[in-house]
């Protein structure tokens, strides 16, 4: 498990507790679509990310700037004709972004831990979607020495099966097997090797649900960016196991988006919205 | 393909790794921020985005405005070769002064309180620079803009009778709803903007300059509502009206009165206590979304006094603004929410005049928001934007300065004297600013700061005058001398920064005299026949009572007595042609040198038939006869509003003591200048033509100002 200490261990307490509160979020809202359920955290992000811009930062000082912004850049319609005043509003206009930069540091710092764990979460539910039953997928292990590779085997649970024998990738360290899923449900397979047992879990099916793609070794920085399932232990001989899921997409007539695109729009968009009820200078 | 595949996506796991890690770092962040995965959030990602895009954008504006420079610039050359080649000088700055006296600023100059004046009457020129007929500001700066006399230009005084219902209307434009509307229930939704016509004709010397390629800059000139399109900046002045369409509306909050009261210009509003708050709010425009039209906008407020720190806070749309005891607030924006979600934006200064033992706020007219304009107060219409978000909000209303506030004691002198300056420090920094961005062209900037306080001040200057509002402050008896000096650190301040090739012109429009007797002249024409009121009637405000089929002639505004004429006004008993004619003459020879019983003293000097005293398409629209006041002498209160009063003669106690609506002769304005300026007569007519000509330009024939003689020091 790498570190014991005490922070590590409330650490992944808390990161525990996150994911508790996010897998009991979409529970909740497990009736949505995904995109509707995008759309209610996106608002929510919204409003949280106003309200702490509000908070952590200088807001007559970033209106004041923002407006000087706006002055010269109509300075340079409106006094076409005097070059000096186009070159100078320019620099003015170069110099007051840079400011505003310097005043949107402190919410930027601010919002980067919360939002850090956020994304991490999302990407977990929208990044990918469960593997198809009945179609072929890849689970990969790497490991830390090429001598490793000749010893693991994969053991399955009822509803996995093994379609092909394993292969063997010795310039990665790498063995692939590939696996077919009979019925929907949630797996834990297990990598057998020199004795130790290492298990990665695998959703099959379809639906809004965690998905771990990957188990990596390291420690609370590691559980953090990959939440759901613990690290593989720092001094194990598996470096990582994957599993090939497709991606998570959200289909907009012909165009197959990832989910990052729509929370951005729908967060602005919402942002947008609300910053005047909210009282926030953005 | 796989094994790139699984490449491009290792690459893309350890990006994402790295990036998280430098979220802490700005620099880093910023470097990755083109990468999907460097967006770093909402708020501070929009912070970020946003900053990025107006650098964008003004990058790709850049580029493509460096790229076709060259190309601009040529047609613009080709455009403006002419103007700058007969050319005699490049820059032109021209500070107007609303009502700068010469009589005052020599006898400052011999004190040697106006250094900078001084200096440019060594130096260039000090001339005294005739007015027009009648000396009023709209009138006199409309003939400045245009070089013709008021028959051309069709402004005679800020009010003009509506003749066919004998009512005041603005002389200079005329508000009308939109055009087209849509019915739904009871509401009318306009389909198109309200239309705003102007009423003041000719052409600027602005429009002519820029035709020929001179760009001009100019501030808060009067008579320039609506703002005019031209290739330039122009900011609208004196009659820029208030939100709720009239030339200044102020508000009063008082614990004194428990019912609302209304005049022209202000309101009284009761507080309302609830708790430790008291509630009140500013009266706003008609909901003209409303098929009727009646129901006014308000925008409420509350007022939490403080009595042990003599302070208050008040809370207008979710903010608060702590405000002392004789303080003004900062510039307040208030929304007034019509139906529909449609609403109305504006701006007001508080002042907080006492939080006991009666709460008391003064809240100013509520200016058109310069952000976000109800009305076109600059053209371009960004122009107006642009110095909010460079210098802050401004008050954009035309008689910005609450003379009737001070005048009827809602506002001590001092108050008044600290709003005028704000006001003035505001215009001050749009000058510089204009002036900074005008290197080549004209600038052109009006101050009426030195109009509202000489108006309400002069009684300062003499300690016999008729006035009898009380005084307050110590500074109060030199006001009007500091005002003059502080015009000339202003005048300084612009010298610094126009150097002697560059032509800098200081004019005003008229000067002053005292205002100690009003002359009633609609009372005269009562009292010899002229004008009847019904029977057993009293007169009232603007015409009330007055038997128009008896009347033939009426006074209105500062200046002029119109007759009623058949065809012209609705209810017309006089004859058009000889009759007219002959009433003009009589009235010119009745009034000339009309004597004042009480003082024996002259209160009319002389007396002008428009006919003869114009020229042009509009004279028409004149006053039949313009009346010439003697010193100490304008027309009285009521008089100017249509009232007919016992007396002819009244004694003018306001704090409104200084006044120029009088002889034109009696108070020319001044003309400095750092050129040495030739000729022998000098009017503001000929500002105009004079500077067509120092661009090189033909002036045109329908002008009545010629340009004057004049030469930069070097050559002279």
């Amino acid at each position: 498990m790498g570190t014991n200490g005490r922070g590590f261990t409330r650490m992944t307490t808390l990161l525990s507790m996150i994911d508790r509160a996010f897998d009991l979020s979409f529970r909740l809202m497990g009736v949505l679509p995904a995109l509707a359920v995008l759309a209610v955290f996106s608002l929510l992000t919204a409003v949280i990310s106003l309200l702490a811009v509000r908070w952590t930062s200088d807001q007559r000082a970033i209106r004041r700037v923002k407006n000087l912004m706006g002055a010269h850049l109509l300075e340079v319609r409106l006094f076409p004709d005097q070059l000096s005043v186009v070159l100078r509003a320019y620099l003015a206009l170069f110099g007051n972004t840079l400011l505003y930069l310097r005043y949107a540091l402190v919410p930027l710092l601010v919002l980067s831990v919360p939002l850090l764990i956020l994304f991490a979460q999302m990407e977990s539910y929208f990044g990918h979607a469960p593997v198809e039953v009945r179609h072929d997928f890849l689970v990969r292990a790497t490991f830390r020495t090429v001598d490793s590779l000749t010893d693991p085997f994969l053991r399955l649970p009822p509803g996995l099966m093994q379609s092909a024998p394993p292969v063997h990738i010795p310039s990665e360290r790498e063995v692939d097997w590939r696996v077919r899923a009979e019925h929907p449900g949630i797996y834990d397979i297990h990598l057998v090797l020199q004795g130790s047992e290492f298990s990665k879990r695998i959703v099959a099916g379809s639906g809004l649900t965690r998905i771990v793609s990957e188990r990596e070794r390291g420690g609370a920085w590691q559980r953090a960016i990959d939440p759901g399932e613990p690290p593989l232990p720092c001094a194990g001989l598996v470096e990582r196991i994957r599993i090939q899921y497709p991606p998570r997409v959200f289909r907009f007539r012909t165009w197959k988006i990832e989910w990052l695109v729509p929370y951005l729009a729908l967060t602005l968009a919402a942002a947008l919205f609300l910053k005047g009820a909210l009282r926030t200078e953005l | 393909m796989k094994i790139a595949a699984e490449e491009n996506r290792r690459a893309s796991q350890e990006t994402w790794q790295i990036l998280l890690c430098t979220l802490f770092a700005l620099v880093l962040l910023l470097l990755f921020t083109p990468a999907a995965h460097a967006y770093v959030g909402p708020g501070a990602g929009f912070a970020v985005l946003s900053s990025f895009l107006t650098l964008f954008l003004a990058s790709v504006q850049a580029v493509i405005a460096f790229l076709t420079w060259p190309i601009r610039q040529f047609f613009r050359f080709l455009r403006r070769r002419r103007a700058y080649r007969k050319a005699k000088t490049r820059r032109v700055v021209i500070l107007g002064f609303d009502g700068m006296d010469p009589e005052l600023t020599e006898r400052f100059i011999k004190q040697g309180k106006l250094p900078n004046l001084a200096r440019l009457r060594e130096r260039g020129t000090f001339l005294p620079l005739a007015t027009t007929l009648p000396p009023i500001s709209p009138v006199a700066w409309s003939s400045f803009l245009t070089g013709v006399n008021p028959g051309k230009h069709n402004i005679y005084d800020f009010l003009t009778p509506d003749r066919r219902r004998y009512l005041p209307e603005l002389s200079s434009a005329r508000i009308l709803g939109s055009k087209h509307v849509l019915k739904i229930g009871r509401y009318a939704i306009p389909l198109t903007r309200p239309q705003i016509k102007p009423l003041r004709r000719s052409i600027p010397f602005w429009h002519y300059l820029a035709e020929a390629g001179v760009f001009c800059s100019v501030i808060r000139v009067p008579i320039t509502f609506p703002p005019e399109k031209f290739s330039g900046v122009l900011l609208s002045g004196m009659c820029v009206p208030d939100i709720q369409g009239t030339q200044g509306t102020f508000s009063f909050h008082t614990t004194r009165t428990s019912h609302r009261e209304s005049t022209s210009n202000r309101v009284v509003v009761p507080f309302e206590k609830d708790g430790e708050f008291f509630h009140s709010y500013i009266p706003g425009p008609p909901d003209t979304l409303r098929i009727d039209s009646k129901v006014e906008l308000r925008a409420p407020f509350r007022v939490k006094p403080a009595v042990s720190r003599r302070k208050a806070d008040i809370h207008v749309d979710g903010r608060r603004i702590a405000i002392s005891e004789g303080d003004y607030s900062e510039w307040v924006e208030l929304e007034f929410r019509a139906g529909v979600g449609a609403n109305v934006k504006g701006i007001c200064r508080f002042y907080l005049r006492s939080v006991e033992p009666e709460l008391e706020l003064y809240a100013t007219p509520v200016n058109i928001h310069p952000m976000h304009p109800a009305l076109p107060i600059s053209h371009p219409l960004t122009y107006s934007i642009y110095l909010a978000k460079m210098q802050g909000l401004y008050a954009t209303l035309g008689l910005a300065e609450d003379t009737w506030a001070l005048n009827d004691s809602f506002l001590a002198e001092d108050a008044f004297l600290e709003q005028c300056y704000l006001i003035h420090e505001e215009r001050e920094r749009m000058f510089f600013d204009a002036l900074d961005k005008t290197k080549k062209g004209v600038c052109v900037c009006v101050f009426d700061i030195t109009d509202r306080v000489q108006h309400m001040f002069w009684r300062h200057l003499a300690d016999d005058h008729t006035s009898d509002a009380p005084r307050t402050g110590n500074e109060a008896p030199g006001v009007i001398e500091e005002l003059y000096m502080n015009m000339d650190k202003l005048i300084g301040r612009t010298m610094e920064k126009v150097s002697n090739d560059s032509l800098l012109l200081v004019v005003s429009d008229h000067g002053f005299k005292s205002f100690e007797r009003g002359v009633n002249l609609n009372s005269w024409l009562h009292q010899q026949g002229y004008l009847a009121l019904r029977e057993g009637a009293t007169s009232g405000d603007w015409f009330q009572d007055v038997d128009w089929s008896r009347t033939r002639a009426y006074s209105l505004g500062l200046n002029g007595i119109y007759l009623n004429i058949k065809g012209r006004e609705s209810l017309g008993t006089v004859e058009p042609g000889a009759e007219a004619a002959r009433l003009r003459t009589e009235f010119c020879e009745k009034l000339q040198g009309l004597l004042d019983p009480a003082t024996s003293r002259v209160a009319i000097l002389r007396t002008f038939d428009a006919m003869k005293a114009y020229t042009g398409p509009y004279r028409g629209n004149a006053p039949d006869v313009i009346v010439g006041f003697g010193e100490g002498y304008r027309a009285s209160w009521d008089s100017a509003q249509g009232k007919v009063t016992p007396a002819v003669f009244e004694v003018n106690s306001k704090a409104w003591s200084g006044d120029h609506c009088i002889d034109p002769s009696l108070v020319p304005g001044i003309l400095f200048s750092n050129w040495r300026i030739n000729g022998e007569r000098h009017a503001i007519t000929d500002v105009a033509p004079t500077l067509l000509d120092v661009f090189g330009l033909q002036i045109p024939s329908h002008m009545d100002g010629r340009a004057w003689p004049m030469a930069p020091l070097t050559s002279a």
